[in-house]
């Protein structure tokens, strides 16, 4: 689809437009999410074995990988966090491979090239971006680490203490969320949180480093309250629509590198995931280049989804392209949804990071004090049944992905502990889901009495009225 | 200040005295107790009166009955106080006050409390001659008529507030000015509040301190079943406050006795505004509420920043906002039509065929679904736009040529029915837009292209 517009785009980026009489050059980037940028520029995609579009760094490499390159460490790998970018991509790199499937798919060839030459590209791209220019998707790193920051201090309690008391933690950060920072999940995002939400918690990773304290008193509960410290530290400044200055990029550049060392040093189950390496060895050039991060984050991209469920009905005729075409006519017209010269009405202005948020812990706003205050909550009965099963839920699954990564780990070769952690890792699940089915029988158990012992009453009434 | 109200033609208006008192417009149905009588008719009316049995009496208003045994209540407590503050004064100050103002109960004439309005005429910052100012009636009263005119004219007068203005300090019109309450009409044989009043302000030079707060309380209660529009306070904790009437109204429709006083507060605001050129403003103002009225739609005053406003600019507020033809006619008629300086329905119609239909607006669809025709067209227009507003901040950037524009391409599925959108985005550059928000220009839509979830995500949805 993205390549009806590419011979247009090309077009652009070669001749530029004319502006006021005078034809000034375009600088075209790539923005969007992983997915997308892996589509366009032709690459495999986060599975395969150079899984970063701006530097040649492997992924974990396997067996089979060090047999394909000898030279592996010359590559470096993801794995070794803001050392990992040794090798980086270059436009005449990405030219050479996309020259190659001009004749057609490399698997048409006779000689099937090899892996470092096409360094997992492996379908024609649509149009040629030169690393630097693609926009290290800063929405989706906040979307992908908050919640693996989350559930770090989960695994790090199954790690060093059991799984014994986990679900109760998981419960209680679960109530930390939804009292102290005042979050709940919601379904519709896949029992996750918006990215909203997840602002919300970077600004009070505090509270649930302090539940985590109370569970866990020890050298990983310091390293995880760190680790949480500079999530909060240098979120903002890659979601503000700010330019930075040099000292706060600096500071940003240090801030991401050192988180993702902390993880990889003190988490050793963590694996670095392609979002991490992103934000540890790319966001910071990016930043330094053009002074801000959030102007490219895709949350103006997003809008557009908000605008076409508004109007839909507008938009509604008989066939879909047609509304298609009607609602590409009317954003042509109408510019968009934050056009200027539409919007004249009263805007929020824009304040200085963590003004509006409570400053004390007392401050009635706040759903945690209006609780201890025994002060109504402003939600209705109902909305407060669901918020705590959709809660429930979440403790529950962050629970269940927190013991299966845990087991993973413990059964695979990084482990130190090997095949006999595998074998405790497995009982543990195996324990876990046989709590969960008693509960269960004893929920049925108990439902079967009840009803049985209403009929025997309901029975006992209806003869004592017929004598 | 108040005038007689016009009579009813469906019910007699009662005839008392103080009917211009109270706002109603109903049948006098009560007949009026004897100690109310003189409060109800001046002078020879009430000895008339008084003669007759209560149901020989002539029937007043109920509203105009409550308001007599209201002042009835009031005159024979405070001339209850009174005599206690006269009781208290020296023998001399009683000897100098004796000749002009007369005990409590025995004074000739009832006085008409009206609040000043020195716009309105009312005569107490006139001379000495024309103090009495109006009667509740209507009629000019000369000092002639009243009989205690040169005390009042010499007495220090006393302000709302209880804080009392001496004498020498100031002329009595100008403190009875600043008072705000002018002493208008002297009847014999009246006892009232304002006599008791008068006779406590005779005596005010011997006054105690106690005496003299007692005045400014007198003054109060005797401004309470007067109505005025302003009333002045001090609290025991010495705040100062000034307590006015506002007239709001309580139903939508009211008639033109009801109306007469915001309408006076509305002309009196209105002169105030517009010294300049009032009639003007008054011309079109009465043409606007003219045509409104006829034609039952709202009363808007043109105005050139509307008319000022382009087409175009109409057409794109009217796509933005998903407002259609006919609902845009119908917002046009009830602003007024024509003179609302908003283009009609066929106008806008044939500017929004003219938008539609410009290179940089042109829309194609393929089976894929919907695209521009020229992207480069609608990269102009909008970089123009752009510039044309001065949104554009040039940003050196390093390594790039200078006055490059920086566009991003983005693509992204979602939405309530699942679609693809392909978008390009003039967001910041050396050029950055000032909005954060990037102005989005080409976008189109595709079915069938979605994106499966990643596993770890999809599990995540199964399990909830």
């Amino acid at each position: 689809m993205a390549e009806l517009y590419a011979s247009d785009l090309e077009n652009l980026r070669t001749n530029g437009i004319m502006v006021s009489g005078v034809t000034r050059p375009v600088h075209l980037t790539l923005l969007g999410d992983y997915f997308f940028i892996k589509s366009f520029d032709g690459h495999v995609g986060s599975s395969c074995r150079f899984p970063c579009g701006y530097c040649c760094a492997l992924a974990r490499p396997s067996a089979k990988t060090i047999k394909l390159i000898p030279k592996y460490a010359d590559y470096g790998t993801l794995q070794d966090g803001s050392r990992a970018a040794r090798i980086s991509r270059t436009f005449s790199e990405k030219a050479e491979v996309a020259a190659l499937y001009a004749d057609g798919p490399l698997t048409t060839r006779s000689d099937p090239l090899a892996v470092t030459v096409t360094l997992s590209i492996e379908r024609r791209p649509l149009m040629l971006f030169a690393p630097e220019d693609i926009v290290p998707m800063p929405l989706h790193i906040t979307l992908g680490v908050s919640p693996l920051v989350l559930t770090l201090g989960l695994e790090a309690f199954l790690f060093d203490a059991g799984a014994a008391r986990a679900h109760k933690y998981a419960l209680e950060l679960t109530a930390t969320l939804r009292l102290y920072v005042g979050v709940s999940s919601a379904r519709y995002w896949g029992g996750t949180f918006e990215v909203g939400a997840y602002h919300k918690i970077g600004r009070l990773l505090a509270a649930v480093c302090d539940v985590l304290d109370r569970y866990l008193p020890s050298a990983r509960a310091a390293a995880y309250r760190r680790a949480c410290e500079l999530w909060a530290d240098f979120l903002p400044v890659l979601n503000r629509a700010a330019v930075f200055d040099a000292p706060q990029r600096c500071t940003f550049r240090r801030q991401a590198a050192e988180f993702v060392d902390l993880l990889q040093s003190s988490f050793e189950w963590l694996s670095i995931t392609p979002k991490l390496h992103i934000l540890a060895c790319q966001s910071a050039d990016w930043l330094d280049r053009f002074g801000s991060l959030g102007p490219f984050a895709e949350q103006g991209l997003e809008a557009w989804h908000g605008y076409c469920n508004k109007d839909a009905t507008v938009f509604a005729v008989g066939f879909f392209l047609e509304s298609c075409v009607r609602l590409v006519q009317r954003a042509a017209v109408c510019r968009g949804p934050g056009d200027v010269a539409l919007n004249r009405g009263k805007r929020r202005a824009s304040a200085t990071p963590n003004e509006r948020c409570a400053k004390r812990a007392g401050v009635l706003r706040t759903v945690g004090a209006r609780v201890e205050a025994v002060l109504d909550t402003r939600q209705s009965a109902a909305c407060a049944v669901t918020a705590d099963t959709n809660a429930e839920k979440w403790a529950n699954n962050v629970y269940l992905a927190a013991v299966c990564k845990i087991t993973t780990y413990r059964a695979s070769p990084r482990s130190a502990l090997g095949p006999a952690a595998a074998a405790e890792a497995v009982d543990v699940v195996a324990t876990a889901k046989n709590e969960a089915l008693l509960h269960r029988a004893e929920d049925v158990c108990m439902e079967v009495l009840l009803e049985d012992w209403h009929n025997y009453l309901h029975s006992f009434l209806v003869c004592e009225f017929e004598r | 200040m108040r005038a007689r109200p016009t009579r009813s033609a469906l019910h007699p208006t009662c005839s008392s005295a103080i009917h211009g008192d109270v706002s109603t417009d109903k049948k006098p149905t009560v007949h009026p107790s004897p100690e109310i009588l003189p409060f109800l008719w001046l002078g020879p009316k009430a000895a008339e009166k008084a003669g007759l049995s209560r149901l020989c009496l002539e029937k007043v208003l109920p509203a105009r009955c409550t308001l007599a045994e209201k002042r009835n209540h009031k005159a024979a407590l405070f001339a209850t106080r009174a005599d206690l503050a006269a009781a208290d004064c020296t023998p001399a100050a009683d000897a100098r006050a004796q000749p002009t103002a007369p005990a409590a109960g025995a004074l000739l004439g009832r006085v008409t409390g009206t609040v000043g309005h020195s716009s309105l005429g009312v005569g107490a910052d006139h001379a000495p001659a024309e103090v009495a100012g109006t009667a509740a009636d209507g009629e000019p009263v000369t000092a002639a008529d009243c009989a205690s005119a040169p005390a009042v004219q010499c007495a220090p007068a006393v302000v709302a507030d209880g804080a009392p203005i001496a004498a020498e300090d100031c002329a009595p019109a100008l403190a009875l000015e600043r008072a705000g309450v002018a002493i208008g009409v002297f009847r014999p044989a009246l006892p009232s509040v304002d006599s008791v009043i008068a006779t406590v302000a005779a005596a005010y030079g011997t006054m105690t301190d106690n005496q003299r707060q007692s005045v400014g309380t007198i003054l109060r209660a005797h401004l309470m079943p007067e109505k005025p529009s302003a009333l002045r306070a001090r609290a025991g904790n010495g705040r100062d406050r000034l307590y006015t009437r506002k007239t709001v109204p309580h139903k939508a429709v009211f008639g033109r006795r009801h109306a007469r006083r915001p309408s006076l507060e509305a002309s009196t605001t209105v002169a105030r505004l517009c010294r300049d050129d009032e009639a003007a403003v008054e011309a079109i103002l009465k043409s606007v509420c003219r045509r409104a009225r006829e034609s039952g739609i709202l009363a808007v005053v043109p105005s050139p920043a509307i008319t000022a406003l382009p087409v175009r600019l109409q057409t794109q507020f009217l796509v933005a906002s998903s407002i259609s033809y006919e609902t845009w006619g119908r917002i046009r008629r009830l602003m007024g039509g024509s003179l609302s300086g908003l283009e009609s329905a066929p106008a806008m119609r044939a500017d929004g065929k003219a938008a539609y239909s410009e290179p940089r607006n042109r829309v194609t669809s393929t089976p894929v679904g919907a695209t521009l025709v020229s992207l480069q067209a609608a990269l102009e227009a909008l970089v123009e736009n752009l510039v044309a507003r001065n949104q554009f901040i040039e940003r050196p950037v390093s390594g790039r040529p200078a006055g490059e524009i920086l566009l991003a391409v983005g693509w992204d599925k979602g939405g309530r029915q699942s679609s693809c959108k392909a978008i390009l985005a003039c967001s910041t550059s050396h050029i950055l837009a000032a909005e954060t928000i990037p102005s989005f220009l080409v976008y189109f839509h595709a079915r069938g292209t979605t994106k499966a979830p990643s596993r770890r995500w999809r599990s995540f949805m199964l399990r909830t």
